[in-house]
């Protein structure tokens, strides 16, 4: 009863450059795209380092001459989503808009306009607000703004659930199309680094930070992890029915055939376990069949030792050896658009059949004893079935499931 | 799998508007024709050249949520302070809800209980607290616990936490229509089996920096907000909290709940032309409406009542107007269409939700709410407004419209249930 769902396109603008080439060259070589930041001064905060994208130039993304007031989030998801289109060999005229769909995960959208248009509040009142800065503080702005871009006239969603964003939005596109709702969906996640949302973190103590002469860095399941580095960008994937697909003649990239999310308090793992159990359900596979986990990996230091003790719960002995991968330490925590980037690192990672590393690994953590496959990739890996987690242990826990196409795909 | 779809019903319902707390004020105030528009007290408006919102002055959330908590013997460990204003009005929505559907939170399977609300600003009121300081002090002087209060999510997931409801958990942020969104949304997942029970509805909460963006776009009237009147100049700003007790039909009926309506239909569209204007000829409101219709398998000379989005701006209302007349046709003229903005304001992320809310009363009680502070027909806009007055009249089927920035239009109907 639950249709078969393929990607057939990707679109990435992240630290790591403008193509999923660089992207995928960039993850598998573990090669790291985390600097001092240099996009806003950090002096006042205790972390100091992240992965910004450079050097877009968004006047090749867009058709439009007025580009002033379209900001940092919604240029990253107008360019991502393009990419997508483009690589789904994708066309939008009269003959399909409609029956397009788009669907946007961040956690808080355009975070720099709504901290601008609150300045100049503050400061002018009325008298020098500029009211197109204030269209872009609504959450939906970016999806707005590609829908425009595009001409995607069909239904049009923009949703946040926290680390779970991206993954989610991936998963409501499934559903969508599962319901008849539209026949081909644009669905990803998006999100910037601004002073604010860094300022924010650090405040809250969440980022990694130097200490007791060990430096600030992103190490995941590291005995010594004290955090993530906040990255930055937008990753679009383009879903269809398998059969549509392949009426088409699309080059399908892998199946999504299983997904859930849900929501838990407790902290203890529960929600992650019934949200990996579900969708394993959903898929009809069991955990043994699992070749890869792209994993939320965060270096926050309980959420990892969770993550570790639920995947040993899950899957028992098997999760020994599969291999288990964080690719944030190489274009930072996304934060909504993680779960995005790291779909597309699970439908790359079939194609390209290697497994891409959990960098900055140094020392084993006693909590932490899976196979993080640290700092080399993982080559000649046969992956047909791969999972992606995005959680937040005391908040939404989500997975998606990835099938390899058997034959005829883009591997 | 069509064939599999699940029917969806609503069983419980929770406000807080301007109007009043609570269902029967809320419904009392609505077929009195009665505004809930004051002059704003919370910040200062003399720089506006509006200075009128729908502020919910008798909501006082310490006091509201820890009675609530009191009446249903839950346990707590976070403190409504804690919160930001937006999560107070929606959490004080959802105990409202669950109280009017009698739902029994310690039968309810909780892994298959979900919430689903939409949003404009989220806990941007959070943000411009601290930011505030930021701005005018520096980071140091900024405090954590005012950090904590600013996670767009935190308005679903204190609702989850608060009752213990552990399925998918997931905000709409589709600005002015994510109330309807998120009931639309709840629908579905209910129709896919996702879920048994969802809390569904919106919220939004007053906020400067919406009053000074919308006036600083010409949005806000300089009178009074009249929707569909040919002197109509505007929308006033509001706040609220909404939601709805979704069930399917089978739970529902297990545990003999009393059924308000049916959920029968939902549409979705987006005019893809620009971020703010709405698309005057009504194209793409007629997409959504004309989805709804399809999904719930109805001919459009069925409904009986339109619940507007009726902002009040004279393009929103224009164009909205012409949609309903390019798929209703010569009906559009016998079909009663009502804007509840008129008396509640634009509540923005919760009017969708009020809007759902306001059709599932006005089918039980076979009476429609007015568009109040109307006065001179437009040409331009020559439908039955319902002017000023409620009005009794059968209804079986109603239709719903939220329009929101960048074009995202939300179209749901509702039946009664038979």
């Amino acid at each position: 009863m639950n249709e078969q769902i393929a990607v057939t396109g990707i679109g990435i603008i992240s630290a790591t450059g403008s193509n999923k080439e660089s992207f995928w060259q960039r993850v598998s070589n573990g090669s790291s795209a985390i600097k001092p930041v240099s996009g806003f001064e950090t002096a006042e905060f205790n972390s100091h380092t992240g992965a910004e994208v450079s050097n877009l130039n968004f006047r090749d993304y867009t058709k439009r001459r007025a580009i002033r007031n379209i900001d940092k989030i919604s240029r990253f998801s107008i360019a991502a989503g393009l990419h997508a289109l483009k690589d789904a060999k994708i066309q939008i005229d009269s003959s399909n808009a409609t029956k397009m769909g788009l669907v946007l995960g961040s956690t808080y959208g355009g975070w720099s306009s709504i901290a601008e248009f609150h300045r100049q509040m503050l400061e002018y009142k009325l008298k020098r607000v500029d009211p197109l800065l204030f269209t872009n503080t609504v959450p939906n702005s970016p999806a707005g703004q590609m829908a425009i871009e595009f001409g995607i006239k069909g239904l049009n969603n923009s949703l946040s659930s926290g680390l779970a964003s991206g993954t989610d939005a991936i998963g409501w596109g499934v559903n969508y199309l599962r319901l008849g709702k539209a026949e081909t969906i644009l669905a990803g996640g998006a999100e910037e680094l601004s002073c604010w949302s860094m300022g924010s973190f650090d405040k809250l103590g969440w980022l990694s930070r130097a200490t007791n002469g060990t430096p600030e860095l992103f190490r995941p399941f590291d005995k010594h992890r004290n955090g993530p580095v906040l990255g930055e960008g937008a990753a679009m994937l383009v879903l269809e029915p398998v059969e549509s697909a392949a009426k088409r003649g699309a080059s399908i990239y892998a199946q999504i055939i299983g997904y859930a999310s849900v929501y838990d308090a407790a902290g203890d793992g529960a929600g992650l376990e019934r949200a990996i159990r579900l969708a394993l359900e959903e898929a009809g596979i069991s955990p043994s069949e699992v070749d890869y986990i792209n994993a939320e990996g965060n270096a926050d230091k309980a959420s990892d030792a969770l993550e570790t003790a639920v995947l040993k719960k899950v899957f028992k002995d098997a999760a020994d050896t599969i291999p288990v991968t964080s690719i944030k330490p190489v274009i930072g925590h996304t934060l909504g658009a993680a779960g995005a980037f790291d779909a597309i690192t699970c439908v790359l990672a079939m194609q390209h059949q290697a497994v891409p590393p959990t960098i900055n690994y140094q020392e084993q953590d006693t909590e932490c004893q899976l196979n993080y496959a640290p700092n080399k990739k993982l080559a000649n890996k046969q992956i047909n079935i791969a999972i992606s987690l995005s959680f937040k242990p005391n908040g939404s826990c989500a997975c998606l499931v990835f099938k390899k196409e058997a034959a005829g795909g883009n591997g | 799998m069509n064939q599999d779809k699940k029917r969806v019903v609503i069983t419980g319902v929770g406000i807080i508007s301007p109007v009043g707390i609570g269902k029967d004020a809320f419904w009392s105030a609505l077929t009195k024709g009665t505004s809930g528009i004051k002059e704003i007290r919370s910040f200062d408006t003399a720089d506006y050249s509006c200075k009128i919102g729908g502020e919910i002055s008798d909501f006082d959330p310490d006091k509201i949520i820890a009675q609530l908590r009191t009446s249903f013997k839950q346990n707590s460990s976070t403190p409504p302070h804690t919160l930001d204003r937006v999560c107070q009005l929606g959490l004080a929505a959802a105990y409202l809800a669950i109280k009017d559907s009698s739902l029994q939170l310690a039968t309810v399977n909780k892994q298959k209980a979900a919430v689903i609300m939409g949003t404009t600003s989220g806990t941007s009121n959070a943000f411009a607290a601290y930011h505030t300081t930021w701005l005018r002090e520096g980071i140091k002087k900024v405090n954590p616990v005012d950090v904590a209060k600013n996670k767009h999510e935190s308005i679903v997931h204190c609702i989850s936490n608060e009752f213990g409801l552990k399925g998918i958990s997931v905000l709409m942020g589709t600005a002015c229509s994510a109330g309807t969104y998120a009931i639309g949304e709840a629908f579905d997942l209910l129709r896919l089996s996702k879920a048994e029970v969802i809390l569904a509805g919106g919220a939004d909460a007053l906020s400067e920096v919406s009053h000074c963006g919308f006036n600083a776009l010409r949005s806000l009237t300089k009178s009074v907000c009249r929707p569909f009147d040919k002197r109509r100049d505007g929308m006033v700003v509001s706040e609220g909290g909404a939601v709805v007790i979704l069930e399917t039909l089978e739970h529902a009926q297990k545990r003999n709940a009393h059924i308000y309506a049916e959920v029968v239909g939902y549409g979705l569209s987006c005019d893809a032309e620009h971020m703010t204007a709405p698309q005057a000829n009504g194209e793409s409101a007629a997409n959504s409406m004309n989805m709804a219709l399809k999904d719930a398998g109805i001919t459009p000379e069925r409904v009986d009542y339109i619940s507007a989005h009726g902002t009040g701006t004279h393009l929103n209302d224009l164009m909205e107007t012409n949609g309903i007349k390019r798929v209703f046709g010569e009906y559009a003229y016998k079909v009663p269409v009502s804007s509840v903005k008129s008396m509640v304001g634009h509540t923005f992320g919760a009017a969708g939700a009020i809007k759902i809310i306001s059709c599932t009363l006005a089918l039980q009680h076979n009476t429609l709410p007015p568009t109040i502070n109307y006065q001179e027909q437009d040409p331009e806009c020559d439908l039955d407004y319902v002017p000023n007055t409620a009005r009794k009249k059968e209804i079986n089927i109603t239709l719903s419209n939220s329009f929101a920035f960048g074009g995202n239009n939300a179209t749901l109907i509702l039946r009664n249930y038979q």
